[in-house]
C-alpha cells in the first residue's frame, strides 16, 4: 500500500511538474517564433516624428512649394539662393491670382512686413513682427519670404529692390537667431512688380503699418510665413 | 478529532492549497513567457486561474509583471527567469507529497509528516515577503499573486495542522462491525517513526522539482541580443553643452562622480514614462545616470505630431516641468507629476485644449508657486517646440518613453521586462542590480 501510494504521489508530481513545464516551454517557444516573425517585416509600423502638416497643404500648394524649394536653393542641391520673378513664373506654372490664392490659408500664420518707398531697410516694427513670426515656428519646416515692390519705377529697379528686401529679412533673421540650419529653412522669392501683386485685402492681415496700407504700400513689402507642410 | 485532522484534514488542505498555488503560478508564468516576444499582451489576471482580465482590470498584474521582483537573473537573460517558475516546481512537489500522505494516512511516517509540515510553510514565508514588497514598493497587489498568497496560506494551514496533530494522535480503538454482527474494537495502527535519512532525498527531490522549471525556461528562452542593438543611434545628438535637454538629478544621492550620460524623452502624463522612471529608480539605475530630460507631450495642444490629446493637459504640465527646471526644481516637478498622474489626468479629462492644461496646472501651482506666468510665456512654448523638433531631426518614434544611452537608442520593447538586461548590453558600465 505504501509503495503504491508513493508511486501515485510520484506519478502525480511528475505529471503536474511535467505538464506545467511543457506548456510553459511551449509558450516560450511560441513567443520566440513571434519575435522571429516580426523581424521578418510583420511588425506594426510606428509613426516617426515629422514636420507639421496642416489642412492648407493641398496638392497644388505642395507642388508649388516643392518647385520653389528645389529651384530656390532650399534642398541644398543647387548653389543659388532665392528665386526671382522669371523663375517664379516658370516654376509656379500658374497665374498671379492663383499664386496669391495659394497663400490665403496662411492668414493666421503669416505677416506682411512693410518697407518705406524705395527702401530695403527693416524698421523697428518690421523687425519686431518678423521676430515674432520666426518664434512661432512650432513644427514648420520652411520659412517663406516673398518680397515685392510697388508699381512705381522700372521693372529692373523694382526687381533689385525686392531682392534687397528679401535679403534684409534673411539677414536680420540670421543675425538675430544664429540658426545654423537657416539656409535649409528660409526660401526667398522676390517678385519685383512683375508678378503676383498683392491686393488691398492683404491690408487686413498682420501688417506692420496698417494705417498706411493701400494697394501701392502693401506691395512695398515682404510676406513672411512658416509653412506647415511636409514634402 | 486530531486523528482525523492529522490523517485527512491536514493533507487534504495541503493538497488543495498546493494545487491552487500551482494553477496560479502556472498562469502567471505563461503570462510572463508570452511577453518574451517583446510585445504587450492581455494578462490572465484574476482570482480564477487562467481567466484573461478585462481591459484595464489588470494594472496590478502588469505592475507586478514589469517589476524588478517578478524575476531573477534579469541581468543575465532578457526578462530574467520568472520567480513563478520556482513556485510551479515547489507547488508540484508539495501537491504530490501531500497527496501521498492523504492516501497513506496513518502509514505515513512521523518524519515525512514533519518534513511536509515544515516544507509547506516555505511558500507562505515567500508569499509574505513578496506581499511586503508589493505593498511597500509597488503600492498595488496583483490578483494572481493574491491567489498564490492565499493558496500558500491554505497549504501552510494544512501543514501546521498536520504538525499539531502529530503529538496529539492516539491509538484509541474505533468500532468495527465484522460480518455485521458484533462490534470488535481494534486499535489504530501506530504511525511509523521513519528515518532521518529520508529527509535528505526529500530535500534533494524538492530542490530538483523547484528548480527544474526554471532551468527549462532558461534553456528555451529566446536570445534578443541582436534586437537590443538594432534600434540604432541618435544621428543628430545634442551638443555637449546644449541646454535643450534639461539636466536633472534623480534617485538617491550617491556622490558618484562618473555617471552615464542618458537622455530621457518623456511625457509627464504618460503612465509608461512613470513606470519606466520607477523601474530605473527601483533598480538603482537613476543614481548612476547623468540624465537630460526632453519633453515630448502626446497632446495636440502643442505637439503637431499627434492628432488628438492622447494625454490631455500634457502640454501645460510639460511646460510646468520646464519652468520648474528653470527654477532648479525640474526633477521635483516631474516626479510630482508622476506621483499625481492619475489626479492630474482626471482634472484634465473631459476638457479640451487650454482648459485641460489649466485644470492640471492649477494643481501643480498649488505645490510649486510661480509656474503659471512661466507656462504662459512664449519662450516656454518655444523651448518645448525645440524639444519636439529634436525628435523630428532624429526621426524618433512618436511615442514615450524613450531612453538614449549616450547616443544609443534603447528600443521601446526593452523598456519594461527586458530593461535590466538591455541596459547591461548597451551600457555594461552600469552597476549590477541586486535582483
Amino acid at each position: 500500500m505504501n509503495l503504491a501510494a508513493i508511486g501515485v504521489g510520484a506519478l502525480v508530481g511528475a505529471g503536474l511538474l511535467g505538464g506545467a513545464t511543457l506548456s510553459m516551454r511551449h509558450e516560450v517557444k511560441a513567443a520566440a517564433s513571434r519575435v522571429d516573425a516580426s523581424a521578418q517585416g510583420q511588425k506594426a509600423a510606428v509613426a516617426k516624428a515629422d514636420d507639421a502638416e496642416v489642412g492648407y497643404c493641398t496638392a497644388d500648394f505642395k507642388a508649388v512649394l516643392a518647385r520653389v524649394i528645389h529651384a530656390c536653393g532650399l534642398s541644398g542641391a543647387g548653389g543659388g539662393r532665392g528665386c526671382q520673378p522669371a523663375d517664379v513664373k516658370t516654376l509656379a506654372s500658374i497665374d498671379d491670382a492663383d499664386f496669391n490664392a495659394l497663400f490665403q490659408p496662411l492668414k493666421e500664420r503669416a505677416a506682411v512686413v512693410m518697407f518705406a518707398e524705395g527702401s530695403d531697410q527693416l524698421d523697428d516694427e518690421g523687425k519686431k513682427l518678423l521676430e515674432e513670426k520666426w518664434d512661432e515656428r512650432k513644427g514648420a519646416r520652411y520659412f517663406f519670404v516673398v518680397a515685392r515692390a510697388s508699381k512705381s519705377g522700372t521693372v529692373e529697379l523694382n526687381r533689385k529692390l525686392s531682392h534687397r528686401r528679401a535679403n534684409s529679412v534673411r539677414f536680420h533673421v540670421a543675425d538675430k537667431f544664429q540658426d545654423p540650419d537657416l539656409d535649409k529653412q528660409v526660401g526667398l522669392l522676390w517678385l519685383g512688380k512683375e508678378f503676383a501683386q498683392l491686393d488691398k485685402e492683404f491690408c487686413a492681415w498682420d501688417v506692420t503699418h496698417p494705417e498706411k496700407c493701400d494697394p501701392e504700400a502693401i506691395n512695398r513689402s515682404a510676406f513672411v510665413s512658416w509653412v506647415d507642410c511636409r514634402l | 478529532m486530531w486523528n482525523r485532522i492529522g490523517r485527512v484534514v491536514g493533507p487534504a488542505l495541503m493538497t488543495v492549497g498546493a494545487l491552487a498555488g500551482l494553477a496560479f503560478a502556472w498562469t502567471s508564468t505563461l503570462d510572463y513567457a508570452s511577453h518574451l516576444d517583446r510585445q504587450v499582451h492581455d494578462l490572465r489576471c484574476g482570482f480564477v486561474p487562467g481567466v484573461v482580465a478585462a481591459p484595464g482590470a489588470d494594472e496590478g498584474c502588469r505592475a507586478a509583471l514589469y517589476s524588478p521582483y517578478a524575476a531573477f537573473m534579469r541581468d543575465k537573460l532578457w526578462g530574467g527567469i520568472p520567480i513563478s517558475t520556482l513556485a510551479i516546481g515547489a507547488f508540484s512537489f508539495l501537491a504530490a507529497f501531500a497527496l501521498h500522505q492523504l492516501i497513506t494516512g496513518r502509514k505515513a511516517s512521523r518524519r515525512s509528516v514533519s518534513f511536509l509540515g515544515v516544507a509547506s510553510v516555505t511558500p507562505l514565508l515567500v508569499s509574505l515577503f513578496m506581499a511586503y514588497l508589493a505593498a511597500t514598493r509597488l503600492g498595488t497587489f496583483c490578483k494572481t499573486c493574491l491567489g498564490i498568497y492565499f493558496s500558500s496560506a491554505v497549504l501552510a494551514t494544512g501543514g501546521i495542522l498536520a504538525l499539531l496533530a502529530l503529538p496529539r494522535e492516539t491509538s484509541l480503538p474505533v468500532p468495527t462491525v465484522p460480518d455485521g454482527r458484533s462490534a470488535m474494537p481494534s486499535p489504530l495502527p501506530e504511525r511509523p517513526e521513519g528515518k532521518w535519512a529520508f529527509v535528505v532525498p526529500w530535500l534533494i527531490a524538492m530542490a530538483l522539482c523547484t528548480t527544474s522549471p526554471a532551468f527549462a525556461y532558461l534553456k528555451s528562452a529566446p536570445n534578443h541580443d541582436a534586437r537590443i542593438a538594432a534600434c540604432g543611434t541618435i544621428e543628430k545628438p545634442l551638443p555637449a553643452k546644449s541646454e535643450l535637454a534639461m539636466k536633472m538629478t534623480f534617485g538617491r544621492a550617491t556622490g558618484a562622480t562618473k555617471r552615464l550620460p542618458v537622455t530621457l524623452i518623456v511625457d509627464p502624463l504618460c503612465p509608461s514614462c512613470k513606470a519606466l522612471h520607477k523601474r530605473l529608480d527601483a533598480d538603482g539605475f537613476l543614481e548612476q545616470m547623468d540624465i537630460g530630460v526632453l519633453l515630448f507631450p502626446l497632446d495636440d495642444a502643442c505637439n503637431w505630431m499627434v492628432d488628438r490629446p492622447v494625454h490631455a493637459g500634457a502640454c501645460d504640465v510639460a511646460k510646468a516641468v520646464y519652468c520648474g527646471h528653470k527654477k532648479g526644481q525640474g526633477a521635483q516637478v516631474l516626479e510630482f507629476a508622476y506621483e499625481n498622474q492619475a489626479a492630474l489626468t482626471a482634472l484634465a479629462k473631459g476638457k479640451e485644449g487650454k482648459d485641460a492644461g489649466k485644470a492640471a496646472l492649477a494643481m501643480l501651482e498649488s505645490n510649486f508657486s510661480g509656474l503659471g506666468a512661466c507656462v504662459a510665456d512664449k519662450a516656454t512654448g518655444k523651448a518645448l517646440d525645440a524639444m519636439l523638433r529634436f525628435a523630428v531631426a532624429n526621426g524618433l518614434p512618436v511615442s514615450t518613453p524613450q531612453l538614449v544611452l549616450g547616443d544609443k537608442r534603447l528600443c521601446e520593447e526593452d523598456t519594461d521586462m527586458g530593461l535590466i538586461y538591455s541596459l547591461k548590453q548597451l551600457a555594461p558600465e552600469l552597476a549590477r542590480p541586486l535582483l
